[in-house]
C-alpha cells in the first residue's frame, strides 16, 4: 500500500453533473424538433451565450447571483442543514443596501460601497440566522422555517418598496436610485479604459469578481479552518462533535448565518452592480435555482462556480431563443433547469457511478478493501 | 454414520489477493464443543459463513457427516443440520416467539397448539425457559438468544454454531448458556463455539482451533492447552501481560458526583436513568463501573463529560462544576472513549487524520495564525498510528476502512494524547483482539502512573477486575454495591449485576 493520499478523482466527481447536463441538452432538442424548430438551435443559442462577448457578459451576469445563492445553499448543506431561505436572505440583503446608501451616502466611493457590502451581509446573516438559531434553540425545522420567512421578507419588503422607499417619480414600486459613491464599475468599464470593447453594454459588474473570490474564500474555510473543519463534524456527525467538544446549536446557527451573508450579496450585484435602485420582485427565484447549482456541485464551493456558470448560460440560451425562434419563449430555460435537476437529483445515477467506480477500484486494489472477518 | 461430524479440507476463500481462509483443515468429533479462536480478522467469520452457506470456498470442501456437498445457501446449510446463532439476532421484535421460531415455515399451516407444546418440551429438555407469547422485542437479550437456539433446536439441526454468543450476556447469563450448551453436547449435537474469550474455551469446550491469518495455528484437545500457549498462538507471538503500576492513589478528588439524579423521559416512563449517584475518583485512581448494559452507564458517561445536565445533584470535575461549562457537548476538562464508536467517537466519512484531529482542531499545535495547519495535523496523526499500531498505518484512508479495533486505537491515541485530568473510558476494548486488549490495558494502567483518574465503565468483568482500583456496580440507575479491588470476586459482582445484593 502507497502512503499517498488518494486522489480525488476529477473524473468520479464531474460525471454525474456533465452526465445530467448532456441529457437535459438533448430532451430540450428533442423539445425543439417538437415544435418544429431546428433541433441545433439550441446549440447555436448556447455557443451565443459562450463565445460572443454579448453573449457571455450577460451569461456571467445571471451566473454571478447563482454563485452567492449557490454558496449560501451549500455552506450549511455541508453542516447539515438545508437552507430553503436563500430567497428571503437575498431579499433583505437587497433592502440593506438601499438602507446603507440613505443613511451613510456622505461616504466617499471606496467606503460606501463596502459599506454596502456588509449591510447586506449582515441583513441576510441575520435573517438566515434566525432560523438557525430556532433550530438550535428550540428543534423547529430549517426547511420549515426558511421557506415561511422568505413570505416574511418578500411581504416585509414590498411593504418597504411600496411606501417608504418608494420612488414617486415612477410608477412601479421601486427605490430611488442610489447614490453614484455606492455604484460597482461594470466590468465594461475596466475593459473600456484598457480601450477594449469586450462585454460593452452588458451589466456584468464586479460583483462577479467578489463572487468568485468567495467561492475560494468558502472552500479555504471548509478545509483550511477550524471553524470549516467543524461545520463539516456537525454536517456529518453531530452526536460525535458533541463528544469532541463542539456546540452543535453554536455552530448550526453559525452555519445558517453564513448561508444568510452570502445569499444577502446578489442584493449588492442587483442594487449596487446593475439596476442601482431596487424594484419589487426583481429576483427570479436565484434562491431557489441556487438550491440545483449547490446540489449539482455536490455543495463544493469551487464547482458551484462552473454549476452557476451552466445554470446563467441556460438562462441566457433560453433568452436568446426567443430571439432566433418565433415557436419558443423563455421559458424553456425552466425546462431545461428542470429536467437538469431531475436527472442530477435522481440517486439511481449517482448511486450507479459511485458502484462502477468502486469495482474498477476493487479491481485495481483489492487488498485495501478486502472485507475482513 | 460417521465419527467426525464436521470436516474442513484445505478450505481457502480468497478477496482478491486477500487470503480470509488459506487451506484451513481440521475436523470436529460427533457431539464434541468445538471453540473456534482468534483476532479480529483472523478468519473466523468467512470460515463460518461457508459453513452456513453465506459465502461459498475458493478452494477446499467442506464434509458434513464425511459426506462433501457444495453448500450454497443458507437454506440447503439448514436442511443440512447446520443452524446458526448469530452474533446479531435475526428476529422480528414485533412477534412473539414461537412465532419467530417458524419464521419462514407459515405455508405449512401448523397447529399452533401443537407447535407450543412441541417447543415447550425441547425447551424443557434443553433447559431453555423463555416466554413463547411475548413479542420478542419485549425479552431481555439473553432470552432472546435462548429463541434464537430454540429456532435451531426445532429444525432439529445436528451442527450448531454460535458466533460469540457470550459478547452480551452477563457471568451469570453465560453460565446458563454454557450449562445448556453441555446439555445439548450430551444429547449427541455438535457445538462450535465462537468466541475470543479464553477462559470459555478452557473451561468448556472438547477441542479448540486457533486461527490467525486465516490459517489453522493450533488445533486439538482443549486440555492440553493452557491460558498462554492458546493467547501466543492467537496473537503470533508471546503475551504480554500489562503491568500494573505501584502507586498510592492520592487522595486530591478529580471526580465527585454527589447525589446525581437525571429524571427519565416522559416517553420512557417510570425510574429516574441515574438515581442519586454519589461517587469520587481520585488522582491516580482507576474506578471501574460495572453493570449490565442498560443500567445508566451511557447516561453517566454522558453527564460526566458534560454533554448532558443533571436534574438534581451536582458534578464537579477538576473543582469546576458541570452547570457552569457549555451545555450540549464535552467539556473541557476531560477526555472521552465513547460507549459507541462509531456514533460518538468519529466521522466514519473522514480520513483517519481527520479522526485524530476530532476534538483538537483549536489546539494551538494545529493552529496557525488562525488557519488549520494540515501538516501538523497530518504528522500528528501518523505518529498516533506508530505508537499504537495502527494498522493499516496510513493516515489517509478513510476510517471506514479500518477494523473496530485499529479504529479504537487510534480513538485511543486521540483522546489520551489530551493529557486531560480525568479519562472517561467506555469499553474501552469491545471488538479488539487479545494483543490489543494487552497494550490497551497496558496503556490505561499507565495513566494512573501519570496521576490522571480514570472511570472505566465495561461490561467485560474481566476487565473491570484487571484495571480498576475500586469498583461500582450500577443496576438500574443506582449503585447497587461498592468494593476495593482485593475484596471484588466475580461472584458478588454478578450478583449486583442482577439487583441482588
Amino acid at each position: 500500500m502507497t502512503n499517498k493520499r488518494p486522489l480525488p478523482s476529477l473524473l468520479k466527481k464531474l460525471a454525474p453533473p456533465v452526465l445530467a447536463t448532456l441529457f437535459a441538452l438533448v430532451v430540450a432538442s428533442l423539445l425543439l424538433m417538437v415544435v418544429g424548430e431546428r433541433p441545433t438551435l439550441l446549440a447555436e443559442a448556447i455557443s451565443h451565450s459562450l463565445f460572443t462577448s454579448f453573449g457571455l457578459g450577460y451569461t456571467l451576469f445571471y451566473a454571478t447571483p447563482l454563485i452567492f445563492t449557490g454558496l449560501a445553499v451549500a455552506i450549511p448543506y455541508r453542516a447539515g442543514l438545508f437552507n430553503i431561505g436563500a430567497e428571503g436572505q437575498l431579499t433583505w440583503g437587497a433592502i440593506a443596501v438601499v438602507i446603507s446608501t440613505r443613511y451613510c451616502s456622505f461616504l466617499p466611493a471606496p467606503l460606501g460601497i463596502l459599506m454596502g457590502i456588509f449591510s447586506a451581509m449582515l441583513m441576510g446573516a441575520a435573517w438566515g440566522g434566525l432560523a438557525g438559531w430556532w433550530k438550535a434553540k428550540r428543534g423547529t425545522h430549517e426547511v420549515i422555517v426558511t421557506i415561511l420567512l422568505n413570505f416574511i421578507a418578500v411581504g416585509i419588503v414590498d411593504y418597504l418598496l411600496l411606501y417608504p422607499f418608494d420612488d414617486p417619480e415612477v410608477q412601479a414600486p421601486q427605490t430611488l436610485p442610489i447614490p453614484a459613491n455606492f455604484q460597482l464599475p461594470l466590468l465594461s468599464d475596466l475593459f473600456g479604459k484598457l480601450n477594449l470593447d469586450w462585454f460593452a453594454t452588458t451589466p456584468v459588474n464586479f460583483s462577479l469578481f467578489l463572487a468568485i473570490a468567495l467561492a475560494f474564500v468558502c472552500q479555504t474555510l471548509m478545509t483550511h479552518t477550524p471553524l470549516g473543519f467543524e461545520l463539516r463534524v456537525v454536517g456529518r456527525n453531530p452526536r460525535a462533535a458533541a463528544f469532541a467538544g463542539i456546540s452543535v446549536p453554536k455552530l448550526t446557527a453559525l452555519a445558517m448565518a453564513i448561508g444568510g451573508a452570502l445569499a444577502g450579496l446578489v442584493g449588492v450585484n442587483e442594487v449596487m452592480g446593475y439596476r442601482h435602485s431596487l424594484i419589487e420582485g426583481f429576483s427570479p427565484g436565484y434562491g431557489f435555482t441556487g438550491i440545483a447549482v449547490a446540489l449539482l456541485a455536490r455543495a463544493h464551493p469551487i464547482g458551484i462556480l462552473g454549476t452557476a456558470l451552466l445554470f446563467g448560460t441556460l438562462h441566457n440560451s433560453a433568452r436568446e431563443l426567443e430571439f432566433l425562434s418565433d415557436h419558443v419563449s423563455k421559458e424553456l430555460s425552466l425546462v431545461l433547469q428542470a429536467v437538469l435537476v431531475a436527472v442530477a437529483a435522481s440517486t439511481g445515477l449517482g448511486d450507479w457511478t459511485k458502484k462502477q467506480w468502486a469495482k474498477k477500484v476493487r479491481g485495481k486494489s483489492s487488498s485495501a478493501e478486502a472485507p475482513r472477518g | 454414520m460417521s465419527e467426525v461430524a464436521l470436516e474442513f479440507r484445505g478450505v481457502t476463500k480468497a478477496y482478491g489477493s486477500f487470503l480470509a481462509n488459506d487451506g484451513v483443515a481440521f475436523s470436529v468429533k460427533r457431539g464434541h464443543f468445538h471453540g473456534i479462536v482468534g483476532e479480529n480478522g483472523a478468519g473466523k467469520s468467512t470460515l463460518m459463513k461457508m459453513l452456513y452457506g453465506l459465502e461459498t470456498p475458493t478452494s477446499g470442501e467442506i464434509l458434513l457427516n464425511g459426506v462433501s456437498l457444495p453448500i450454497t445457501s443458507p437454506e440447503q446449510a439448514i436442511l443440512l443440520g447446520v443452524g446458526m446463532v448469530h452474533q446479531h439476532f435475526h428476529l422480528v421484535g414485533s412477534l412473539p416467539a414461537w412465532k419467530n421460531v417458524i419464521l419462514g415455515e407459515e405455508k405449512l399451516r401448523l397447529n399452533q397448539g401443537d407447535l407450543i407444546a412441541k417447543l415447550k418440551s425441547i425447551s424443557a429438555d434443553a433447559g431453555i425457559s423463555v416466554p413463547l407469547d411475548v413479542p420478542v422485542e419485549e425479552l431481555s437479550v439473553g432470552e432472546r438468544q435462548q429463541v434464537e437456539l430454540l429456532k435451531l433446536l426445532y429444525r432439529d439441526s445436528s451442527l450448531l454454531i454460535l458466533d460469540e454468543p457470550t459478547a452480551v450476556l452477563t457471568p451469570q447469563e453465560v453460565d446458563k448458556l454454557l450449562e445448556r450448551l453441555s446439555k445439548l453436547k450430551a444429547r449427541g449435537k455438535t457445538i462450535l463455539f465462537v468466541t475470543h474469550k479464553l477462559r470459555e474455551i478452557l473451561q468448556f469446550t472438547d477441542s479448540v482451533t486457533v486461527l490467525r491469518h486465516g490459517k489453522v495455528t493450533l488445533n486439538g484437545k482443549t486440555s492440553d492447552f493452557d491460558q498462554n500457549s492458546l493467547a501466543e498462538a492467537i496473537i503470533g507471538k508471546k503475551r504480554v501481560m500489562p503491568v500494573r503500576p505501584q502507586v498510592a492513589a492520592s487522595d486530591v478528588t478529580v471526580l465527585e458526583l454527589k447525589n446525581a439524579t437525571l429524571a427519565c423521559d416522559v416517553k420512557v416512563g417510570g425510574r429516574p436513568l441515574l438515581d442519586k449517584i454519589s461517587l469520587k475518583v481520585h488522582k491516580g485512581e482507576i474506578l471501574g463501573i460495572a453493570g449490565v448494559e442498560g443500567n445508566g452507564q451511557h447516561e453517566l458517561v454522558e453527564v460526566v463529560a458534560g454533554l448532558r445536565r443533571l436534574t438534581s445533584g451536582d458534578c464537579v470535575v477538576s473543582g469546576k462544576h458541570q452547570s457552569r461549562t457549555a451545555e450540549g457537548c464535552r467539556s473541557p476538562q476531560v477526555a472521552v472513549i465513547p460507549p459507541d464508536r462509531h456514533q460518538e467517537a468519529m466521522v466514519l466519512d473522514f480520513s483517519v487524520w481527520e479522526n485524530a484531529l476530532l476534538g483538537r482542531q483549536h489546539d494551538p499545535r494545529f493552529v496557525k495564525k488562525g488557519w488549520s495547519d494540515l501538516h501538523a495535523a497530518e504528522k500528528d496523526a501518523e505518529a498516533i498510528i506508530a505508537s499504537y499500531d495502527v494498522r493499516p498505518a496510513n493516515a489517509y484512508l478513510p476510517i471506514r476502512s479500518l477494523s473496530g479495533g485499529n479504529q479504537q486505537k487510534l480513538i485511543l491515541g486521540r483522546e489520551l494524547g489530551l493529557n486531560r485530568q480525568l479519562v472517561i473510558a467506555a469499553h474501552p476494548t469491545r471488538g479488539v483482539d487479545i494483543g490489543a486488549m494487552d497494550a490497551i490495558h497496558q496503556r490505561i494502567l499507565a495513566l494512573k502512573e501519570q496521576g490522571v483518574a480514570v472511570l472505566l465503565l465495561s461490561s467485560e468483568l474481566d476487565e473491570i477486575l484487571t484495571l480498576s482500583d475500586r469498583i461500582v456496580v450500577l443496576y438500574r440507575g443506582g449503585i447497587q454495591g461498592e468494593v476495593t479491588r482485593e475484596k471484588a470476586s466475580e461472584k458478588t459482582l454478578g450478583c449486583w449485576m442482577m439487583g441482588v445484593t
